[in-house]
Order: C-alpha cells, then structure tokens, then sequence
C-alpha cells in the first residue's frame, strides 16, 4: 500500500523495535533510535540492528541460569 | 418536517456579496419576469419535478408536507379569519395549483380561485386531544392533482386555560405539500394572513405589497434562464467539484431497505453560551461565519465516521436570490452540495479557511438546481426514489421565529415536525435568541437511536475543542467525549480481565496422569493409548531431549504425518522440556520445507521414518520410533518457564508472498487453553476430535486441551481436515463430543447426517455465513455453536461468541476472549467510536513475540501500544466494528481494499451485499483486471438466480460497487488448513450475465415501447429484455417515458411498475393484460385513460 507518510524507529526496555509515525507523539514506555525516514528506509534499519528478537529481560534470565 | 432555509443574516449576505465581489464572482442575476403562456399549462420547476417523481413512487405519501399550528388566544373572529384565507388564496397562484400528468410530462395547472374553494372546518375538541389530532392531520396526504394542495383546520379548544375568565383557546393548523410551498413560504403565508385578518376584523380592507411575480414565472424563468452559457458554466463548475464522489459513507446499523418509507426521529442538543462565544470569535477572526464553522465541525465527525477525509454535505439554501421572490409563495429550496476534503495534519482554523472557500463557491453557483446537478452528474441509482449524492445534511436555521400578529390575539406559531427524514442524517442547528441549538434527525430505517447519540456527543465534542483551540490539528480534535473513550479502553477492549498465567499445559496433563492414569487419553484408529502410557512415551521424547541439550528457547522440529499418539507425545515431550514445538507439514513440497527448517533452525527435528527424507541432507532429525523406544525415563524436572519463552513456531501463508514464522508464548497458549477451559467447560467425560492440520493453530488446542482436563483425544486419520465422510463415521463411532471446523468443510460436514453426541461445534479460521450458521443450528439443535476469530499471531482465537438464533447476518465475531485486549482502532491509532469501522488491533499476553528471524516484518505488525506503556499491539490488518452490545463485526480485511474507475470499494462490503441475498451461502468479492481496467467480480454460491442477484445488488448498492461479474460457484477451491483458496477462483469469462441477444418488438404494443424507448434514450433499437433502467435511463426520463406511454398507448402506467419491470416485454405484458378483456377488473393494475391525440 503507498504510504508517503514519514516514520522513526522506536524501541522499548526490551529491546523490540516498531516503527512510528513521525508526526504523532512517541507513545510511553519507548524511545526513538534517531533513524527516521520512509516506511521502507525505517524497516531497512530495523533488520539490520534488531538481531536478536528475544525480550531483553529474557536473555538476561536465560544468561544467569546457564545454558540450557 | 418543516424544511427551514438557511437565510443569511444581513451581515453574512454582506460578508457573501464582498466576498463574492472580490472573486468577480458575483453577477447580477437576470430578473424573473411574468410569463404570458398559458398558466393552465405551465412547466414544472426542477425541485417540483423531483417531488413529483417522489410522489409517483408512492401516490399520497406524507412524507413532503409542510405543517404547523398558530395557536391562538383572545377573541377570534372566525368569519374574518375565513376571509383573510381566502384572500391569500387568491393572492398567491401556488395555493391554487395543481400539478397533473400533461401530454410530455408533467405540469401545473393554476385554477382560478372561484373553482378552488377553501374549506376551513372548525371543530371542538379536548385539550388532551389536540396533539394527537394535529398529528395525524399533519400527516394526510394529498392527491397532487386536486388542488388546493394544502388544507387548514380551525380546532376550538373546549377546556379553558388555568384562568377560568380567559378567552377561549384556538389551534389553526395547516398543511401544505412542498410541492408548492417551502419554509420561507409559510413565513410569508401567516404574516399575511395576520395582517389580512387584522384588517378584516375591524371592518377594512387589507393592504399587501404588489405581488410582480408567482411561482409559475418563476418555473419558466428558471428553464430559460439556465441555458447556453449560464448553464455550461454552472455545470463545470459542478463538475469539477464534484468529480470522483466519495463512496464511502456511514456504516449503517440496519442494511438499506429497497422501499423505503423515510421514517425518522431526532435527538435533541445544546451548545453552551461560552462555546458559542467562541465559536462566533473564531469565525469573525476568520472572516467566516457560524454556519462554515458548524460546516468544519459537522465535516470532521462525519469523516471519522465514514473513514474518508473527503465529505459531502447537503446545504438546503433559501434559493430566492432576487428580490422579487420574497413574498412568493413557493417551493424555491434548493440544496447545495459542500464538497470538503481536508487534511488532518493542518490545524482546524486552515481547515476553516479552506471550508469557506468551498461554501462560497458553492453558493455562488446556487442557481444549478440540485435536481439538475444530480441528473447530469450523478444520476441516481436508488430505486427508491432518494438521491445517494448527498445523505448528509447540514441547516442552520437563523429564521426570527414565524410572526403572525393581530391585535386582541396572542398568537404563537409552532412547526408540526413530522417523523419522517428525507437523508439519512441531518445536522439541524438553530440560532435562536443569542443560543445555539440543535437537532440531529435521522433515518430509523437506517440507524438506532444509540447511534445518533454518539453522533450528537461527537458533534459536541468536536464544537467544544475547537472552541477551545482552534489552532489544534484537526488529527488531534477529539470525537469521543472521555467517558466513551475510557469505556472503550477499559471496558470494551477486555483490558479489564487479567491474564491467566497457569501451569504448562504439559504438567496439567501431568497432574491428570497421575489422578486417573488409566483413562484414555488418545483414540487414533484401533488404537487407544492411556494417560500412563502418554506420559511415559512424551518422558521419553523430554530425555532425549535434554540429551541434545535442548531446553526452553529451543525449537524441535515435529514432522508426522497423522495425527495420533506419536506426533502427541512428541508435543507433550517438548513442553515438558520447556521449548518450542516447531510443527512440519510434510505433505509440503521439500523445497518448502527447507525453506521453513532453514528459517526455524530448530535443535532437532522429530520426524516419522517414512518422511525423513523431506528433509535436506544434514538436517538434525532423530527419528521417532528410536525415541520412543529408549528406555523409560522419569519426568525432568519441571522447567518454570516465563510467560514470554516460545511454545511453539507456526508459519503462516498469509495474503501475500513469503511464509512468515510465528512465534507463540507459554504465556499466550496457556492463557488460551484456560480461558477455553473456563468458556466451555470440557468434562473428563468429553472426546475432542483432532483432526486440523499440524500447521494450524487450532490443532494445538485439539491435542492440549483435553489433555489438561483429563478427557480423550480422538484422532482422524491423514485427511481428516478433508474427508468428510470419514469424519460423520468417526465421530459417530467413538461419539465425539467436540469438534472444530473451518466454515468451508462446516458446509460440507451440515450436509451430512446429524450426531448426537455432538455437543460443542466450533466455526473459525474463516468468515462464517448467517446461512451456514442456520443449517448447523437446524442440523444439531442440541449442540452448541461458537463463533471464533483470531490470527495466528495471536494465540489461537482472541473473540469468540455463542452462534443462536435469530441468526444475525453477518454473525459477529464475539467478545474479547479472557487476558485478550481488543481495539478498533484508526490509521492514526485512534480508538473509533462504536460503529465506526477500523482496523483490529490485539493486545495482552496473546500477541505472539513475532516473526521467527524477520525483525522487519515483526516490527511492522507489532507495534507500540499508544494505551499501555513498554507493550506492543499486533496489527490484524481485519477491518471490524465495535457493535453496541459490545460484540464486533467483521467487515473484510483492510488491505484489500479496490480501486475501481475511480473509486475505492471495500469488497467486504459488496460480500455483505451479496450474502444479504436469501439462499447465498458464500461470497467473495475482488478485482480482475480487462483490458487494463480492474473491474469487480463477485463470487458466489447458492441456488440463486443471476439475473436477480444483479438487480439486487444494482438496489441496494452505489454503481461502482455493484460488481461487473458475477460468478457462480458450485464447489469452492480448498486451499491450506481447508480455507477457501481464492487464487483458484475461475476468471470471469466475460459474458455479463443475462445479456441477451436482440429481440425485435413481436406487437404493436411492444413497437411503440420500443420507440419511446428507443428516443428516449438515444438509441437505434431497443431489445424487448432491455431494462431501461440499464441503457441510462433515470428517473426523470422514466416520467417522461411515463407521459408519453399515456398518450400513445392509453395507459396510465405508475413509476412503482415501472421500476419493476422496466423493459419493453414486461410493461407491454403490463398494458395489454388491461386490454384483455377475459381477465376480471381487479387483475389489472392500470387506470384506463381517455386517449389524447398524440402531439
């Protein structure tokens, strides 16, 4: 669908990263990464530095208890 | 009801002209001159022949008439107040006309007022009774044809008032047809009447100004004057400004009835003083006025409410532009189409700027007739009389409150507001002693009283924020007052119920082993395996699997080709080991599931010998029989898992491209299977069919859920997603309980036998039709049917309903299930008010952690919760509305969303339409490209005839979205997981349905239909199986076709025939069945009509 709206990068304490729409507010609980841009530009960024999907607490957990 | 127009005040008809004076718009308008031709035969307006047509549709309707009561107090000489009607009678040609069929179409006959005697019967009555009796009064219709269109009643009320000395009281009611009258006109009327009876009652004359003009000249002056260059002028002006229409409007609570009967009720509303203040500050600090900004705030609700920035409102205007014709009694309303479109993002004063710039334009170009504008741009479609172009309306009545005044009477005047809407909704506001008023009216036929509540807190809402700051964005302009938005939020969206967190699924069976180990766990065939013996083999698979290392956050692999004990167990072993299940199709193509392995990377694969070789060499597979004959092991500990550990890794095919791998939680499923436990209540006793394919979320359940609770599997064979008739002897060989299936299999299964074992059926993974529903509910009276809805991203189903009857249709999706949040919400994250399509948004620990390696994907569906911080929302990308009982109904997905010449069209919409149709048990509506152009094609299946679906859909839809095509379909194509694989659809062969060859007229009768047609129309030849209606022609044309069928043929056809049959065999059919002269008089419709020599 186009979509000529512009977007920034957002991500929560967790690490997950979304999109956002430029011109509303960043909602609570998340921060921009600086990366704005199209739609696409925004996802491109996102697969390049959201490696590891795993919700940041979880990874530390599982890094404390040892490897399974 | 009264139509007021809308008057400009002095200062606005100044700020107009100046305005209009700076755009080198405004040209002095030729003056209306009084007409020499002959007054017995005179021409009909363009608003009169439009109410005209209405009428034919319904002789007698009272749907356009114009009433009200003077009630008067004092001494009323009744003689003198005879006189002074009578008087006006004769001073005013409207009251004394009558509108009658002519040899090319209507005319007005003016009588002279000797042969038009008024009658004022004077009665007494109660004064308990006199509302009841105006009423019904004020509701009579009249013979268009029998002047005087419009009646008068003198009531005396018997009782007195509270002071026992008082003069008596008095109700003058009147009713006028619109035909010949309009608000203004009434205005005029009980003025002179006050005068003429002032005048009367104390022995003089009246003396009532000139009168230069009536409305006859006006009717002719208003055809010759808008020729030539005028018109063409007025009509690119429309043109333009109405090129490419919206065709999205209101989501109507009731679907559009083909005849309708226009009842309508009103709600009423205040604006505060200190609003009103504001809002007059805001239109003087813009050089507008009140009504433009009424105009922006009425543009912004209905926008939100149809989805589109684009609007139309209807703008009823005086229509009397030149002097001459204010003390004209007549029909002169016009309504002037404002086209607004706007951008959310700017604030709502630049909205405001841009909104005045439409309005004078508009008004600028008022002459245009809206009935002209309607014919040549936007030919109606709606055989019910009512143009689509403009279904909302916007008044602000600024009228000072009717006078008639008389020395010795108090007299106070009252407009009998009738109960019928001409629009589907109309903003009314009155401007009223310094206070804002107002009444939004609306259709009944179309929507509930409820609705238009939240319109009308809408409206107040939106007046009250831009009163406060004007310079907000329009996005940020608020249409939900805070306590709707809460009970949104709080309430509706199911945020109010926690999740349950419980135990993995694996320790709940488990625990049930332990209880009752040698109850029957799993039937697959002649196979019956207990809980003991499940238990032990999934300890097995849990050993092996800690062998390899594999623990929580670990995918394994689970590739079997049947249902049954071995795939079961190797599901229970996974979760006892706290990983994922990562389940394998391997009826797959190999390179698929290469594909998927390389994606899933799982620790391990599962797998049946027989289909280990679907795997690519090297892949890590442990094949399942070694594991399950290792030696018995105990169970490992149990492994607490978090909530947000993976479950399970499903792909999903998805609308479009590349499988995307979802990855469930612990979490989402065992807060599926507990709420599932809770809403349905599986007793140890029960036996579920498992039978869904692997891939399929569904089958999680099938295979856990009884598991949980102690009671038995019941396994199909390989093709049990399919075969039905394995499935009615399966289930009735080890009476199953409980079954799921999609709707496309459910149709197939209904047509089968009953069961009675059968007592809880589950509908899911696909829409389910009304029609379905019935044959299931008739088929299986002691079951209990649920309706189901959830994407695989977010654990199984998120809403469900029970199914009874009366079957709504559609059939809503239901409720947010248990630890599920749900928001309708817009493409700006708004929540919409109920009713209001949106997008569905889930929320809760359902949602899915996202797409397996696909950061991409992921973050383009799962996005931040505008509600709850650090949370995320998944995007269904299913368009749904909240209904008021707080179920939602499923509207279509919002991308599939067609362009067609032109105009968007949301096929789930047309779908609807066509499931509308009695005996259609499925549609499916999308686009097929033809020469270039996508045109719509609609699928359906159901004994139905064609030809009649078409006329149909061509009622009750807009043009552009009846579809081109219409194919019937005999056995739906059955994609993956047994839903409907649209891809397979045949192509549209090209022939329109029921195009038939020409057939040349084979009567007389037909001969000269086909003439009238065929010049009507501008055609060479017409067809006898043509429809008029098809070939172009409108309602206008339909008159004439009318008149001119009366003056050769004899016959006095009415509009409502004509519409029902309008080709040149049905009509004929129709005319010369009156001539037989065997067939007895009540069998013929048709008013035999003395024959005019043919002109």
């Amino acid at each position: 669908m186009a979509d000529d709206e512009s977007y920034v990068v957002v991500f929560n304490e967790e690490q997950q990263y979304s999109i956002w729409r430029a011109d509303l507010p960043v909602p609570n609980g998340w921060q921009t990464d600086g990366t704005s841009g199209s739609r696409q530009e925004c996802l491109d960024h996102i697969e390049k530095v959201w490696t590891d999907m795993r919700p940041l607490s979880l990874r530390r957990q599982l890094a404390d208890t040892g490897p399974a | 009801m009264t139509q007021q127009p809308l008057r400009l005040t002095a200062e606005q008809r100044s700020l107009l002209d100046r305005l209009l004076d700076e755009d080198g718009v405004g040209s002095r308008v030729a003056e209306v001159r009084r007409w020499t031709g002959d007054r017995a035969h005179a021409p009909l307006s363009f608003a009169q022949q439009r109410l005209y047509f209405v009428d034919g549709l319904r002789p007698g309707t009272p749907n356009y008439l114009v009433a009200g009561v003077l009630r008067l107090r004092g001494e009323l000489d009744v003689d003198s107040l005879v006189r002074a009607v009578r008087l006006l009678v004769y001073r005013h040609e409207a009251l004394r006309t009558a509108i009658v069929p002519g040899a090319d179409g209507p005319e007005q006959r003016v009588q002279p007022s000797l042969l038009c005697p008024v009658d004022i019967p004077v009665r007494e009555i109660g004064r308990a009774d006199v509302d009841e009796h105006v009423a019904l009064f004020a509701r009579t219709g009249f013979d268009l044809a029998e002047p005087p269109l419009f009646r008068l009643e003198l009531l005396r009320v018997r009782e007195h008032g509270p002071d026992p000395d008082a003069a008596p009281d008095w109700v003058l009611a009147v009713c006028v047809h619109h035909i010949v009258v309009d608000g203004w006109s009434l205005g005029v009327l009980l003025r002179e009447l006050g005068e003429a009876y002032q005048a009367f009652s104390r022995g003089g004359r009246p003396r009532l100004a000139d009168l230069p003009v009536q409305y006859v000249d006006f009717a002719v002056w208003q055809r010759e004057h808008l020729r030539g260059d005028v018109l063409a002028r007025q009509l690119a002006f429309w043109r333009a400004e109405l090129d490419q229409l919206p065709t999205a409007q209101m989501a109507t609570d009731r679907p559009r009835p083909a005849e309708r009967t226009y009842a309508g009720d009103f709600i009423r509303f205040g604006v505060g003083d200190a609003t009103l203040d504001r809002l007059n500050a805001l239109a003087q600090s813009t050089r507008s006025t009140l009504f433009m900004v009424l105009v922006a705030a009425v543009s912004v609700v209905v926008g939100r409410w149809t989805g589109e920035r684009d609007v139309l409102l209807g703008s009823p205007v005086a229509g009397r532009p030149q002097a001459e014709l204010d003390g004209v009694i007549g029909m002169f309303v016009n309504t002037v189409p404002l086209r607004l479109r706007f951008d959310e993002r700017q604030s709502f004063r630049t909205m405001l700027a841009a909104v005045q710039r439409v309005c004078t334009a508009a008004y600028a170009h008022h002459d245009l007739p809206y009935e002209r504008i309607v014919q040549e741009i936007a030919p109606d479609r709606d055989v019910s009389g009512q143009t689509p172009l403009a279904r909302y309306w916007i008044v602000l009545h600024n009228t000072p409150t009717l006078g008639f005044s008389a020395l010795d009477l108090a007299a106070e005047f009252e407009p009998v507001l009738g109960d019928t809407v001409r629009c589907d909704v109309s903003f009314q506001f009155v401007l009223a002693n310094g206070a804002l008023t107002g009444r939004v009216e609306y259709s009944t036929e179309l929507f509930t009283q409820d609705t238009t509540c939240r319109l009308v807190s809408a409206v107040e809402t939106v007046l009250a924020a831009v009163a406060g700051d004007p310079d907000c964005a329009v996005a940020a302009v608020p249409v939900l007052p805070d306590g709707a938005r809460a009970e949104l939020l709080e309430r509706f969206s199911g945020a109010g119920s926690p999740p349950v967190t419980g135990t993995n699924p694996a320790h709940a069976f488990e625990a049930h082993a332990d209880r009752a180990p040698d109850a029957v766990a799993v039937v697959a065939g002649a196979a019956r395996v207990t809980y003991r013996d499940l238990d032990g083999l999934a300890n097995r698979v849990a050993e092996g699997l800690r062998t390899h290392g594999i623990g929580p956050e670990g995918r394994v692999g689970i590739m079997t080709e049947a249902a049954g004990p071995v795939r079961i167990a190797a599901v229970l072993g996974v979760l006892k080991a706290g990983a994922a299940c990562f389940m394998l199709d391997p009826g797959h193509p190999p390179a698929r599931i290469a594909t998927l392995v390389a994606t899933g990377a799982p620790g391990l694969v599962l797998a049946d010998p027989g289909v280990v070789d679907r795997l690519q060499p090297g892949s890590p597979v442990a094949e399942l029989p070694s594991v399950l004959a290792r030696p018995p092991a105990p169970r490992t500990a149990p492994a607490p898992n978090r909530p947000d550990t993976i479950a399970y890794l499903l792909f999903t095919s998805g609308s479009t491209g590349l499988p995307k791998g979802v990855l469930g939680t612990y979490g989402g499923l065992v807060n599926r299977l507990d709420g599932m436990q809770r809403a349905y209540r599986l007793q140890p006793a029960d036996r579920v069919l498992c039978k869904a394919a692997a891939t399929f979320d569904v089958s999680l359940w099938e295979m856990l859920w009884p598991l949980t609770v102690g009671a038995t599997v019941v396994c199909a064979g390989p093709d049990g997603h399919r075969d039905v008739e394995h499935l009615h002897e399966l289930i009735d060989r080890e009476a199953v309980t409980v079954a799921h299936f999609v709707p496309s299999l459910l149709q197939a299964f209904v047509d089968g036998p009953g069961h009675d074992s059968l007592r809880v059926l589950f509908s899911g993974g696909e829409e389910l039709p009304a029609a379905l529903a019935e044959q299931v509910l008739e088929r299986f009276p002691a079951a209990a049917l649920y309706n189901q809805y959830g994407p695989t991203e977010t654990a199984i189903d998120v809403t469900a309903t029970r199914v009874t009857r009366p079957v709504a249709n559609p059939v809503p999706i239901g409720r947010p299930v248990p630890g599920v949040e749900i928001y309708v919400l817009d493409e700006l994250l708004r929540p919409q008010p109920v009713g209001v399509p949106g997008e569905l948004f889930v929320g809760g620990i359902a949602v899915a952690r996202g797409y397996m390696d696909d950061p991409r994907r992921t973050a383009e569906r799962f996005l931040p919760h505008p509600f709850r911080p650090v949370q995320r929302l998944y995007a269904t990308g299913d368009r749904v509305r909240w209904l008021a009982d707080g179920n939602l109904e499923f509207l279509g997905r919002t991308d599939r969303q067609l362009k067609i010449r032109g105009n968007r069209v949301e096929p789930g919409d047309v779908e609807a339409a066509i499931l509308a149709y009695p005996a259609v048990t499925r549609a499916y509506v999308t686009s097929h490209v033809d020469r270039d152009e996508p045109e719509l094609v609609g699928y359906y299946s159901g004994n139905v005839p064609g030809l009649a679906l078409r006329q149909f859909l061509a009622g009750r839809l807009p043009e552009p979205m009846v579809p081109t095509h219409l194919v019937a379909v005999t056995e739906w194509p059955s994609g993956s997981h047994g839903k409907i694989d649209t891809s397979a659809l045949p192509a549209p062969d090209g022939a329109l349905p029921a195009d038939p060859a020409y057939v040349a007229p084979r009567t007389a009768t037909e001969g000269i239909l086909a003439e009238i047609f065929a010049d009507l129309l501008g055609r060479d030849r017409i067809s006898v199986a043509d429809s008029f209606l098809a070939l172009g022609g409108h309602s206008l044309m339909a008159i004439k076709a009318i008149s001119r069928i009366r003056a050769r043929l004899g016959a006095a056809v009415r509009l409502g025939q004509f519409f029902q049959t309008p080709t040149v065999a049905g009509l004929a059919a129709l005319i010369d069945q009156h001539d037989d002269t065997t067939a007895p008089a009540e069998a013929s419709p048709l008013v035999r009509v003395e024959r005019r020599p043919h002109a």
